[in-house]
């Protein structure tokens, strides 16, 4: 099959410098399945609309030439992996490349990043916005997995649940990686992400279970994976019991604030601004928190 | 009290630390003031013990499957190739792509 997309940019986007020596045609050959695109913001073809709310390319990867060319490889290769089109664009397989071009000086003389500006400050993951969609999406999850599996988890309490919340939350964050403005750690950033992701689909779970016709398979309790491991002592199993009790009586907001200060370490103000909450009910929801769960940790010592 | 509080006075540390033991529903006066007053909810903050416990029990409780990992990676790449199948079906069909995206959120839940 050798089809071709066309792609022009609409006279009116908004343009970057690095666009203004844009051709407003750019033709990508090698064999695609869908002969027109439309970009919403960009080019305006005939054809589908690729919101980036769908596919999980980072609209900075369409704001070039460039980058559209890549969006329309990874977008447009059907039933191949979906790396097979990132690989591609990076040269590391043998099938036909798109045309790229490199990060263009502003006109202060800054190297951006894909036309976007980077982030301020020194960042532990301003790497990642430099690297390929393919690659961000896997440092993503290497990264922070853990962290937004414990968030879902305590929102949740339900580990299919949560599992099922960590991959919407990661491919939310992925897509919405060009959104991200860097002036907080993108960690906060995606764990926000996976907190408003949590609280809805623990809301639409609820909503099914109001269904008076049907009941739930389980208790959300049920599908807690066990913690114990078998070196574990029945007293000791007993006590840790006790500790999950107490965790269950916390609403979701607490154990939200509780985890994200003792175990991710933030700040107070960060917790306010990842659950965009006012400061003073971070701070007493974590008081009454630590209460209760030191009360019942009074049987336990790890 | 909560008046008086309410004029600029606050809770005695003793009375912030009946709280902290006793807890809200032994002090309700207290709980409700720290709702809004941002230094004693400080003051409770320093007079509360550190509990290093708590964030190994936490992270216990909250451990993650050891092939998390490997799992969502394996979830992520399924959806995504879903996602572009059945884009590409509807694109050739002709459906415009806000139906396709409102059917695949249906799909997610």
């Amino acid at each position: 099959m050798n089809l071709r997309a066309r792609l022009r940019l609409r006279p009116d986007a908004p343009r970057t410098p690095s666009e203004e020596r844009a051709p407003d045609w750019l033709t990508v050959e090698a064999g695609w399945v869908v002969p027109t695109v439309n970009v919403p913001g960009l080019p305006t073809t005939h054809g589908s609309d690729l919101s980036r709310e769908i596919f999980p390319w980072p609209i900075r990867d369409l704001s070039g030439p460039s980058g559209v060319g890549r969006a329309m490889v990874a977008v447009l290769r059907p039933r191949t992996r979906w790396w097979d089109g990132l690989l591609a664009m990076a040269g590391l397989d043998d099938t036909e490349t798109v045309p790229t071009s490199a990060p263009t000086p502003t006109a202060a003389g800054a190297t951006t990043n894909n036309g976007r500006p980077a982030p301020r400050g020194e960042r532990p993951d301003a790497d990642l916005l430099g690297l390929e969609p393919a690659e961000q999406l896997a440092a993503l999850t290497r990264r922070h997995a853990d962290a937004v599996y414990r968030v879902a988890l305590s929102v949740t309490r339900d580990a299919d649940l949560a599992e099922d919340v960590s991959q919407d939350a990661l491919l939310k964050a992925w897509q919405a990686l060009p959104s991200y403005r860097g002036d907080a750690p993108l960690k906060n950033w995606l764990l926000r992400i996976t907190h408003n992701t949590a609280i809805s689909a623990l809301r639409r779970r609820r909503d099914v279970h109001l269904d008076p016709t049907e009941f739930p398979e389980d208790a959300p309790s049920a599908h807690l994976a066990p913690a114990a491991s078998v070196e574990d002592t029945v007293e000791d199993r007993v006590s840790f019991d006790a500790f999950e009790s107490a965790l269950e009586q916390l609403d979701e907001l607490s154990r939200s604030v509780v985890v994200l200060r003792e175990v991710e370490g933030m700040s107070y103000d960060e917790i306010a601004a990842v659950l965009d909450v006012p400061l003073p009910t971070v701070k007493t929801r974590l008081l009454r928190a630590r209460r209760l769960l030191s009360t019942a940790l009074e049987g336990w010592r790890p | 009290m909560s008046r008086r509080w309410k004029l600029g006075m606050h809770p005695s540390s003793k009375r912030l630390q009946r709280w902290l033991e006793a807890g809200p529903v032994a002090e309700p006066e207290v709980d409700e003031h720290i709702l809004t007053c941002d230094r004693c909810a400080n003051r409770l903050e320093e007079l509360a013990q550190p509990l290093p416990e708590l964030g190994v029990a936490l992270q216990r409780t909250l451990a993650s499957p050891d092939d998390l990992v490997a799992r969502l990676g394996v979830r992520m790449n399924e959806t995504i190739r879903n996602r572009e199948d059945l884009s590409l079906l509807f694109e050739l069909m002709g459906i415009p792509f806000a139906t396709v995206r409102n059917l695949m959120e249906d799909e997610g839940r």
